[in-house]
């Protein structure tokens, strides 16, 4: 029986045709834009992380309404991270988002218009932050301060991230046998995956004890490196 | 009409769609590597910026390093362009292949007039491209009565 039959040409024809209508369609900038929020949305998101780390010093927030931006010492007693932990009632839950500028109180000036000094990291907070990293209890916790745990259409998403300060010659600036700061997940090395990279210049505002930063403008400079990706 | 060398419907079909489904798949299978990216704008726009900050940061006289710079162009035989340029040359940079022009331009009573800049400098490296990012900081000179505005243009471009 012969009825209801397609020459090979027609395949052939229409398979090319198909192809192409499929590559064309791709091609068109933004036409899968709104599926594609992994590819699309990592490079603002890396951007906005290393503003917040860079050009802000963070919330500290108690249920009393007590508020500041030194989150690494919010009581001002000089003490650390672990010991915060111990002696503040809901330290880390009271941290509503992580900086790392320094506070205009260190300058030790008079007065001063700004609460904290942009592109100027604090030692002090970049320890807590460490020391937050390595407390497996609380570690959890440090993704939501980042702002790196979010929720898009009732959808909650999560990006994995790695920040490190370094020198300028991309090498890990100690702190005693350990890096000051490297906290995060380690960087994938393999797979389908897009990792955004930004680098911001820091002045650091206090060196003592600190190798490998270089001087600009009087001030000990490094650059701290956020990763981002999912 | 030559029946030969023909196939039915339904099979044609069902063929165009494995064929298309296949290749599909391959390509969605087909072993990517880990792409670590950074845009090439954004990143010296940032540079850029965190460079003149920490330039301009106030110090204990309330003045930054950078309005000093300005007001010795201005005020006397003194090149802050190049010293601006010499400040840049520590974050070593310029050996991952960044460059830089400095330029100060006077924006006072609308004039747009270029101070002082590092062309002769940094000859080595020319003018920048048409792909370089220009970051700006102004500048306000209180010499009483003289109230005047710099612009410290800062140039970066990739080699």
């Amino acid at each position: 029986m012969d009825d209801g039959q397609v020459s090979m040409d027609f395949l052939m024809a229409i398979t090319i045709f198909a192809l192409g209508l499929v590559l064309l369609i791709s091609q068109v900038p933004m036409l899968f834009a709104p599926l594609q929020t992994v590819s699309t949305d990592i490079q603002p998101v890396a951007y906005r992380t290393s503003m917040i780390l860079v050009e802000d010093g963070g919330i500290y927030n108690e249920t009393t309404g007590y508020i500041t931006s030194n989150w690494e010492d919010p009581e001002g007693t000089g003490e650390n991270y672990s010991q915060n932990c111990i002696n503040i009632t809901n330290y880390t839950d009271n941290v509503k988002r992580i900086g790392l500028a320094m506070s205009t109180m260190e300058l030790g000036w008079s007065s001063s218009s700004e609460d904290i000094v942009p592109n100027t990291l604090s030692v002090n907070k970049m320890k807590a932050l460490q020391d937050w990293q390595e407390d497996t209890a609380n570690q959890s916790k440090i993704v939501k301060k980042l702002g790196l745990l979010v929720t898009y259409n009732n959808n909650p998403i999560n990006y994995s991230y790695n920040i490190s300060l370094v020198n300028f010659s991309d090498n890990l600036i100690p702190n005693s046998s350990a890096p000051l700061l490297q906290i995060g997940d380690s960087i994938p090395t393999s797979g389908s995956v897009t990792v955004e990279k930004i680098e911001r210049i820091v002045a650091i505002d206090n060196t003592t004890g600190l190798t490998g930063n270089r001087t600009i403008a009087g001030h000990e400079c490094a650059k701290l490196v956020v990763y981002v990706w999912r | 009409m030559n029946k030969k060398g023909q196939m039915h419907t339904i099979e044609a079909i069902l063929a165009l769609m494995i064929i298309i489904g296949i290749i599909a798949f391959a390509a969605r299978s087909a072993p990517q590597e880990t792409q670590i990216e950074s845009s090439l704008d954004t990143q010296l726009m940032l540079y850029g910026e965190d460079f003149l900050s920490i330039l301009d940061m106030e110090n204990e006289t309330h003045r930054s390093r950078l309005y000093d710079q300005v007001n010795g162009t201005v005020e006397s035989d003194w090149n802050g362009a190049a010293n601006i340029t010499r400040e840049w040359q520590n974050t070593t940079l310029n050996g991952s292949g960044i460059f830089c022009k400095v330029e100060i331009v006077n924006l006072t009573d609308g004039q747009l007039k270029v101070v002082n800049d590092t062309c002769g400098v940094n000859s080595t490296y020319g003018e920048p491209p048409k792909n370089a990012v220009t970051v700006t900081r102004l500048v306000t000179l209180v010499n009483p009565p003289r109230v005047e505005v710099y612009e410290v243009r800062l140039t970066l471009w990739y080699i």
